[in-house]
């Protein structure tokens, strides 16, 4: 057993305690930072404040209130009113509005009206064009039957036993298994990749054959798989830690920030799921990294474990707006695939304990399973020097 | 001449008989057909039954759902509204006991501050946000009308107070900018570009790596100069890349074709036979630029571990449009989709995303294909020269202090 701990104390440091390590580990939260940056700088910038037109030929505008104030920090666009059409044209061609409306005689029957412009005004402007006209189409109601309708209702939605809700204003929780689920991939891709490169590399220069004397196949890959886990939960922890508290200081500054809460239950559930297939991936490289005869050949043949993590995100669609379909259900117990979907539905439904133990109990005994072709194949490759192990080998009766 | 095209030949042949290229390139329309066939053998025998499993709606509930109003604000459900799919609950207790014995999905509870708060409880059992959030708006819809003493025009109105219709007076045909497609069209353009580009490029650096780490280089450089050998490298892996790109695309067009599907994009999204063109233009463009680049890290690095975490810093340059592409599709003509489609190094994806978004002025086209192509020559030049032995053969350690240097011929 002491053997073991020192394969993987050593596989650990290798990679720890190198600046590379550092940096992969800060680029992520960096460029994450760098992104959010850039993207509000380009969006308010981007955001034209030219004046928005409207010629009314519907009266409803005649002597209108303005439009509501609402919380966002989204930049007003004025609203301009003019007398004939031929006026806003010449508005328009000279670029003092962006874009103007029609409203029409029998616009209070239709609702019909015509948005005339060069290039397409911002989705923010035509919203405010339409709660202006909100406004004014309730100017006889009581005023807090306005501001209700004006504010929109807000939506609560919970379990029976009220274990789970969650409303409206914090949408941003939805995103959680999404963050979670990618910075779990993120981790798979950079440290599984390592575990590869130490089983190659060792076979190619021939130091395998020279450990292996000291240490058994189980200590020696068993050990390798533990330490390049450790790896890759040191940078979750990492990640995490910069995510929790960059949350804690946008608090005073994002309201956004402020819904944002996770729940132990997640974390537990999470921590169960993702250890093992932790394990189930690292070992399946490992495996494939002792079958083959050079690293690159290997790091193609990794792209298909990894793309099969990926697949609950291309259709995340379905999972998020059905979760307890069949697609869902079915991805939640294939191994590979386990992980992320299994997150991603526990944010949008309420999974039974039954259900999180058969997926956990699935992943376990394949990550054993794996466990066990790594070290067989490891077996197997060292012998057979130079040449290629092939399926039927590997899985079948050792002579 | 002739070296090269030898270079060439053997490039194509050790590439393409690989067995890890013919899994990839073959395998992934391979699966994709099986999958394919086993799908319409699956919908001929139970018709619809795929279609269900891939659905993202819940099985349609044919029960009710329940409300139960402490505000006293609903005395008329609008005739839009089935009057079986609501029923009206004394109390939550009520509520909640014909939940539990399956009369009801789940229900709304609207307290009696509804109108100061706007707070609307939802309780369901399979707790799913999003689809409740979807199928509250016809409790919303109930509340507003009632709010607005059963004037089901006027809600109507304020619901949606504008059917617009748009007038565009710009020259082209113009985006509707609600249309998922404007933004995902230009989108998956650019990522299928950026993979296509990265990929190809990839099979350089391994290709450099591999002959450096054993030594083959070396004694191939005793008989051909390292431009010949960077060149032929360069076009026949370029070459196995578009081989990969047709086989792939040509298999997803097929099996588009074979479920009956055409093409029918509204005119405004249609793209013009010339995308193609430029498409291939800027392909092999970007692609020779990051073929070199990545030549240059294999000449440098000492081993593919090295190489592979290298190639990072390579492809930044690539990374950041796709960073951007968001303002890019919304301002496809705008300063930054400009200055980035001209800067050589991120033209050919920036450029595509344009074409797929806008319509780009020749001008603009030529100048951008020039610059890359001025590159181009210019990196062959460079990084054929860093093809020398106190290079290749000095075993230290990757950094892009190295890189630059090596590029500008100072190391």
């Amino acid at each position: 057993m002491h053997k073991f701990w020192r394969v993987s104390a050593y596989e650990y440091q290798r990679h720890v305690l190198r600046s590379r390590f550092l940096f992969v580990l800060l680029s992520v939260p960096g460029l994450i930072l760098v992104m959010a940056v850039v993207g509000l700088l380009i969006s308010q910038a981007h955001q034209s404040d030219r004046p928005l037109g409207y010629v009314d030929h519907s009266g409803l505008l005649a002597s209108p209130l303005p439009a509501p104030e609402l919380d966002s920090s989204n930049r007003r666009v004025p609203l301009l009113p003019f007398q004939t059409e031929a006026e806003a044209q010449t508005a328009l061609q000279s670029k003092e509005i962006q874009a103007y409306y029609v409203l029409p005689q029998d616009y209070r029957q239709t609702g019909h009206a015509d948005l005339v412009f060069i290039e397409s005004p911002s989705s923010d402007a035509e919203q405010e064009f339409a709660d202006f006209l909100r406004v004014n189409l309730m100017s006889g109601q009581p005023e807090p039957v306005a501001q209700r309708l004006i504010r929109g209702d807000n939506l609560t939605v919970s379990t029976p036993d009220g274990s789970r809700s969650m409303s409206q204003n914090d949408w941003f929780n939805i995103f959680t298994p999404f963050v979670t689920g990618l910075a779990f991939i993120i981790a798979i891709f950079t440290t599984s990749g390592y575990l590869l490169q130490a089983v190659v590399e060792e076979k190619e220069n021939r130091t395998i054959e020279i450990l292996l004397t000291s240490v058994s196949f189980f200590q020696m890959m068993g050990g390798k798989i533990i330490g390049i886990i450790g790896v890759g939960l040191t940078q979750i922890i990492v990640w995490i830690s910069v995510a929790v508290i960059g949350v804690l200081i946008g608090r005073n500054y994002f309201e956004l920030l402020r819904a944002v809460h996770i729940s132990p239950g997640f974390i537990g559930l999470m921590l169960a799921v993702m250890l093992p297939s932790f394990v189930l991936i690292a070992a399946l490289m490992a495996a494939v990294g002792a079958t083959v005869t050079e690293a690159r050949e290997g790091q193609q043949v990794t792209g298909l474990f990894t793309l099969p993590v990926m697949i609950p995100y291309w259709f995340s669609f379905q999972i998020m707006s059905n979760p307890n379909g069949p697609l869902a259900v079915a991805l939640s117990y294939f191994p590979l695939t386990a992980p992320v979907a299994v997150t991603m539905r526990a944010g949008f439904t309420y999974l039974a304990p039954g259900e999180i133990l058969l997926s956990v109990g699935i992943l376990s005994l394949s990550a054993l399973g794996a466990l066990w072709l790594a070290g067989r194949a490891l077996r197997l490759g060292l012998l057979s020097y130079g040449q290629r192990v092939n399926l039927r080998e590997l899985v079948g009766r050792s002579k | 001449m002739n070296k090269t095209l030898s270079v060439l030949k053997n490039e194509i042949i050790v590439t393409v008989a690989r067995r890890s290229f013919l899994l990839i390139a073959l395998g992934v329309p391979l699966v994709s057909i099986l999958g394919f066939v086993l799908l319409s053998a699956l919908n001929r025998r139970a018709p619809n039954s795929v279609a269900e499993f891939f659905s993202s709606v819940s099985a349609p509930g044919q029960k009710a759902e329940g409300f139960v109003d402490q505000s006293g604000l609903i005395k008329t459900i609008p005739d839009s509204i089935p009057e079986a799919a609501f029923k009206a609950f004394p109390s939550r207790a009520a509520a909640l006991q014909a939940l539990r014995v399956g009369e009801i999905t789940g229900y709304y509870l609207i307290p009696d501050n509804y109108l100061e708060t706007g707070d609307i409880l939802n309780v369901r059992p399979d707790f799913n946000p999003l689809s409740a959030f979807d199928q509250s708006s016809r409790i919303q819809w109930i509340l507003k009308v009632n709010l607005l003493g059963g004037d089901v025009h006027l809600a109507s109105l304020v619901n949606r107070p504008l059917v617009v219709n748009k007038i565009s007076q710009a020259p082209s045909p113009q985006r509707d900018q609600q249309n998922p497609l404007t933004f995902f069209l230009p989108y998956a353009v650019t990522l299928a570009f950026y993979i296509i580009i990265l990929m190809s490029a990839s099979y350089l650096l391994n290709s450099v790596t591999k002959e450096k780490e054993n030594r083959v280089l070396e004694i191939l450089m005793l008989s051909i100069s390292p431009r010949q050998m960077l060149v032929g490298k360069i076009i026949a892996l370029g070459l196995v890349g578009l081989l990969q790109t047709v086989l792939w695309i040509g298999t997803g067009y097929s099996l588009l074709r074979l479920s009956g599907r055409t093409f029918s994009l509204p005119q405004a999204f249609q793209l013009p036979l010339s995308f193609l063109v430029w498409g291939l233009v800027f392909f092999l463009l970007g692609y020779a630029i990051y073929a070199s680049l990545m030549a240059s890290l294999g000449a440098l690095v000492p081993d593919l571990r090295e190489a592979s975490q290298a190639t990072f810093i390579v492809i930044l340059p690539l990374i950041i449009p796709l960073m951007m592409i968001g303002v890019m599709i919304e301002a496809p003509n705008g300063t930054l989709a400009l200055a980035l489609s001209l800067f050589p190094l991120t033209a050919s994806v920036v450029m595509m995303t344009r074409l797929a978004a806008t319509s780009v002025p020749l001008w603009q086209l030529l100048l951008s294909a020039g610059l890359q192509a001025l590159t181009v020559l210019l990196l062959v030049r460079t990084v054929a020269g860093m093809f020398r032995a106190q290079v290749l053969l000095s075993g230290q350690p990757f950094n892009l202090r190295r890189l630059v240097n090596a590029l500008l011929g100072s190391s």
